[in-house]
């Protein structure tokens, strides 16, 4: 019976601690966004950001199997104020040329799958790598990062091309995410949480190790400085991964002279198919 | 020992590929097939992207089939007359087919209907030679000197035109070579394979060739359509990965090298039975593919839509 008794109000008590920490997680929640609309506001303690990659040209010859890129820096503030870099984060974005993107779905028809719908994007960046000092979800809130395109989980993969999808427009969202998706299955869209850590009070340095099959052409490389969930400063620069030697030599003749490239192409096949079997045919005999 | 391919934009080991190239072209020596219905799934498996693995893959063909040619030549077994006629419907099927390459991509259904005419092809193909030599074998070990049906009275036979084959002992119309190398030249276009897989079949039940010199006058014809497909490839597509057909041309003719001697110590029929094995086992593959849930609904591909 005391027991039964003791239910209502254990029941009244636990009802309340739920709401008031509902409250309380909402307040938190609409705080954050709130400060997040006026990231550069100067309501904070003006800080500066200094940032550069290791290379400004990458070269890609015969030999070239990825390359490391050193991103480093410093934060400063003008003044006396010091740093103090355990509240700071640092984000940077490495983005390659962008493309047209197509997503395709398959469907099960009559027991086959197949392609069935499928969804074109603008431009989607080829390759996007996202570095920082600790996984970004704890470092910035979720409709920032969104807001401003940062995070393998926020790719900038914009507009669909008018009349390129077979799909219903509010169903393009599913399209984007799931090309997202795809994009981190095949290492398209990468993270690397934790790659940049501060070094002493104000120097940051961190490494990505960029694959061989990443794009040639031009690389952006996006440095953000944050802190308490706000966006402080920002530092863009750029280098350029450049054919050279022999692959500058071939990928200009194939691109230049097509017709000549083929026929010279199926000339020195042949001329491998005569030899080996000129050898061979020495061999046998 | 690492190189990185210009056009393919990535970053191989050359013994793979050399490796793969000898496979490959031992399969073809010892088929007379030019071997770009396997070559092609290999490289898109070892991650070269699919459009320079069809260009790339048909230029290590015009290797191999060089190779096959000149040692078939050799051997005698090659007619040219005939090869220069099939060739002949090739060129008309190939325009045909780079035309019906591009319908196929507006209506965008190009890969279901690619996938779906390899499985009826290839399985077709497969299952009729699996049976026929299977008899001829069976045929043999009851000790019956089978003869092959060589009658001359078959509606293919008796049609106007006609040309005299001496290889391949035949006297008949050109009709039916155009016919099959017009259709071969559709299917070269269209999935950037030689045809070999379905050209040789042809050539034994349709035309009634004797096997051992199918195999070499198939290799002339494939050496020629794909030539010019490579050709096509590099002018229209910018796909072909001038280093990889390198690598892969040079494992492959020392493979067909010593395929074209193992296909020697093998019967006819034994050797039809092996290719119509390959055939169904690669239908057998990509009708799992079209049949089986796959890992994700969705695939992504970058560049132009259709490229």
């Amino acid at each position: 019976m005391i027991r039964a008794q003791a239910f209502p109000v254990l029941g009244l008590v636990t009802a309340s601690v739920l709401l008031a920490a509902v409250a309380a997680t909402a307040a938190a929640q609409s705080a954050v966004p709130a400060a997040a609309t006026a990231p550069l506001s100067a309501a904070v303690p003006s800080y500066q950001l200094e940032a550069d990659v290791s290379m400004r040209h990458i070269r890609v010859d015969v030999a070239f199997s990825g390359a490391r890129l050193v991103i480093f820096g410093s934060v400063n503030t003008p003044g006396s104020a010091t740093v103090d870099p355990r509240n700071l984060d640092i984000v940077a974005v490495i983005e390659g040329a962008r493309s047209q993107l197509t997503v395709r779905r398959k469907s099960h028809v009559f027991g086959l799958w197949i392609n069935t719908e499928s969804a074109g994007f603008a431009a989607a960046p080829r390759y996007y790598a996202v570095a920082s000092t600790r996984p970004i979800s704890q470092i910035a809130p979720k409709a920032l990062l969104a807001e401003m395109g940062l995070g393998v989980d926020d790719v900038p993969i914009t507009a669909a091309v008018p009349g390129a999808q077979s799909v219903p427009h509010d169903t393009l969202d599913d399209f984007r995410a799931a090309a997202i998706r795809e994009g981190v299955r095949e290492h398209h869209y990468v993270r690397f949480d934790r790659a940049i850590s501060f070094v002493g009070s104000s120097l940051f340095r961190g490494e990505v190790d960029l694959p061989s099959n990443i794009p040639v052409g031009d690389l952006d490389v996006r440095v953000y400085l944050f802190g308490a969930g706000t966006l402080l400063a920002r530092h863009d620069s750029h280098l350029k991964l450049e054919r050279e030697g022999f692959e500058h030599f071939i990928y200009g003749f194939a691109r230049q002279n097509p017709l000549i490239y083929g026929v010279a192409t199926v000339l020195m096949a042949a001329l491998i198919g005569l030899a080996g079997s000129f050898l061979a045919g020495r061999r046998l005999r | 020992m690492t190189f990185y391919l210009p056009i393919a934009e990535i970053t191989v080991n050359i013994f793979v590929y050399v490796a793969m190239g000898a496979a490959v072209g031992f399969l073809s020596g010892m088929f007379g097939v030019g071997g770009g219905f396997l070559m092609t799934p290999l490289l898109i498996l070892t991650g070269i992207p699919a459009p320079v693995a069809v260009g790339t893959g048909s230029a290590q063909v015009v290797a191999s089939s060089v190779a096959g040619t000149i040692s078939q030549t050799r051997r005698g077994n090659v007619d040219f007359k005939m090869g220069l006629v099939l060739f002949v419907g090739g060129l008309v099927g190939a325009i045909v087919g780079v035309k019906l390459v591009g319908i196929l991509h507006r209506i965008g259904q190009f890969d279901v209907f690619v996938s779906l005419t390899y499985v009826i092809l290839l399985g077709t193909v497969g299952v009729l030679m699996l049976i026929e030599s299977v008899r001829s074998i069976a045929h043999s070990r009851n000790g019956a000197a089978h003869k092959r049906n060589r009658s001359h009275h078959t509606w293919v036979h008796s049609m106007p035109f006609k040309m005299r084959f001496h290889r391949s002992k035949l006297y008949m119309s050109v009709l039916p070579p155009l016919a099959i190398g017009a259709f071969t030249g559709l299917l070269a276009a269209i999935m950037g394979v030689g045809g070999g897989f379905v050209m040789v079949p042809a050539m034994i039940y349709l035309l009634k060739m004797p096997t051992g010199v199918v195999i070499g006058t198939s290799l002339f014809q494939i050496g020629c359509v794909t030539a010019l497909t490579t050709i096509l490839h590099a002018v229209f597509n910018h796909n072909i990965d001038a280093p990889l057909a390198v690598l892969l041309a040079a494992g492959a003719v020392v493979g067909a090298e010593f395929g074209a001697s193992a296909g020697q110590r093998l019967k006819g029929e034994q050797l039809r039975f092996l290719l119509a094995a390959l055939v169904l086992m690669m239908a057998l593959r990509i009708a799992f593919d079209l049949v089986a849930a796959p890992a994700g609904l969705y695939s992504i591909s970058f560049g132009q839509e259709g490229e």
